[in-house]
């Protein structure tokens, strides 16, 4: 009989139903950002005459205080927002990868410094330690959608590092990793052909976990008023923008946050039925 | 062809590493070419440890390994990565000494991979000597029986033709009528290829029927037993 693992895999994941709901879910908002330039309007586009109107057939989602259409603020607001959380989790789980790979497997000094600098990054509050980042790379450098995504990279790479750690410490201790050596493999070879292809499961379900935390990072500072800048589209900053109409217009500040959660929720399900399934598979293996 | 000499190791335990427990103690040990030597003792006793700093895997605190005329604590890195051909481990656990990742017949060529000397014909006659099907090679680890993946270890072992194999309890974790065949193949493939082994066990019955000389070890220190 000959099968991969792969698709065992495969369809365990198919089986999950959080899996599903939350991939259905993702996927239909990724739809709508990529689709963004078919379904909705020009999102720019101000009209006075039209401004404050409650949700109609012509504006579904009604219009904002300078008669922008929010239905298509929104939707074009998903492509900011995935795109920047995409980038954010990608770079900050390379360099977490990396430290804490690197901190688990040479242990001894590199660990010790590795580990203080995660335990400094951890005794600061998250939220904070962003406004302040992106504070002073404002000053820096000026306004740039880089200032963001680099200030949540900062805090948001010490819950890799941690984790990879973790498991690259129980890792180097199985016999695999020990053979290895004594065929005459380098630590290094050994690192990224042995250890770090097995911790990769784990980390995949980090990241989808992470991805919503990140975006209520993102739609927090936009809140702020020191995330991505208007008139760019962006879920947190549309409602900073329409808290002062919450009780005539609640329409401004309802969709993006309904935006903001749905996605969220989206993350947080694909990611635990993920875990779900690797836990198991985990224990079928054992 | 293999010899310890005043070999000590000691490990720290406790919260401030405060606490050290002698594992080896002076031990003086030889092997000679093409002999099975067996090494008995009970659980914690420092059978493994042993085997490890035999093989350069743990250094020793003090006293060398000399393996064909070189000390083996002296050499650098890459010098022993050269040496590493001749000397080769057959651990405990067959589940646990493959990477799950990756299929029986790239683990059974990782020897040759590491060393550049990579050729399919190699790989396909080890896993024919010990008795692995074709089929088996294209197989991931979890699709194998504990007594297929001890072959698989086996052969990836035996593939660069070493002199001195340690085997650490090759057969604890296999039921009775596996582990005699295990046997049976590994006292095969050492008469084929002239191999000294270490042989690691605590059953003393086992360690009788296979081996010329048999050692006991005992906090920390190893003694003849015949």
């Amino acid at each position: 009989m000959e099968f991969a693992q792969g698709t065992i895999f495969r369809s365990k994941l198919l089986n999950n139903n959080l899996c599903l709901i939350g991939f259905g879910i993702l996927a239909f908002i990724t739809l709508m950002g990529v689709l963004a330039p078919v379904i909705a309007k020009n999102p720019y586009k101000t009209n006075i005459a039209e401004r404050l109107e409650p949700p109609n057939l012509k504006h579904p989602f009604g219009t904002d205080q300078l008669g922008r259409d929010v239905y298509s603020r929104v939707v074009w607001g998903v492509r900011t927002t995935l795109l920047v959380a995409l980038t954010i989790s990608l770079m900050s789980m390379s360099i977490g990868c990396f430290l804490g790979a690197i901190a688990g497997y040479f242990g001894g000094i590199v660990d010790d410094i590795i580990g203080r600098v995660i335990d400094v990054f951890l005794a600061i509050p998250e939220l904070v330690f962003n406004i302040a980042l992106v504070g002073v790379f404002c000053l820096a450098y000026g306004e740039s959608i880089w200032n963001v995504i680099l200030a949540v990279v900062i805090t948001n790479w010490v819950s890799y590092a941690r984790i990879m750690r973790g498991i690259v410490l129980s890792l180097k201790e199985r016999e695999f990793v020990l053979c290895e050596k004594a065929l005459g493999a380098g630590d290094l070879y050994i690192l990224i052909r042995h250890v770090m292809p097995n911790a990769i499961g784990p980390m995949i379900v980090l990241a989808t976990l992470n991805m919503g935390n990140v975006i209520m990072t993102i739609a927090s500072l936009g809140f702020l008023g020191l995330g991505i800048q208007p008139p760019t589209p962006e879920w947190g900053q549309m409602i900073n923008a329409g808290k002062n109409y919450i009780t005539t217009a609640p329409w401004l500040t309802f969709f993006p946050g309904l935006f903001i959660a749905v996605s969220i929720l989206g993350f947080n399900l694909l990611g635990e039925g993920l875990q779900e399934v690797m836990d198991r598979e985990r224990i079928v293996e054992t | 062809m293999l010899k310890g000499e005043k070999l000590k190791k000691t490990f720290k335990t406790g919260i401030l590493r405060s606490k050290t427990i002698s594992v080896l103690n002076d031990v003086d040990i030889e092997i000679r070419e093409g002999e099975t030597v067996a090494l008995i003792g009970e659980s914690g006793s420092g059978k493994t440890t042993l085997g490890r700093v035999l093989l350069m895997l743990i250094k020793p605190d003090s006293g060398r390994v000399i393996f064909e005329g070189t000390d083996l604590t002296k050499l650098k890195r890459k010098e022993l990565k050269k040496l590493r051909l001749k000397m080769q481990l057959i651990p405990q656990n067959p589940e646990d000494a493959l990477n799950p990742r990756w299929k029986v017949y790239d683990s059974i060529a990782e020897p040759l991979k590491i060393h550049g000397m990579y050729e399919h014909e190699r790989v396909v006659e080890i896993a024919k000597k010990v008795g692995l099907k074709r089929e088996q090679l294209s197989r991931y680890p979890w699709q194998l029986s504990g007594g297929e993946l001890q072959r698989v270890v086996i052969a990836r072992a035996l593939i660069v033709k070493p002199k001195f194999v340690v085997c650490d309890e090759p057969t604890s974790m296999l039921d009775l009528s596996t582990q005699a065949t295990i046997i049976r193949l590994l006292m095969k493939l050492q008469k084929e290829m002239n191999t000294s082994y270490l042989f690691i066990t605590h059953d003393f019955e086992l360690a009788e029927l296979i081996a010329d000389r048999i050692l006991e070890i005992n906090s920390g220190k190893v003694k003849s037993k015949n």
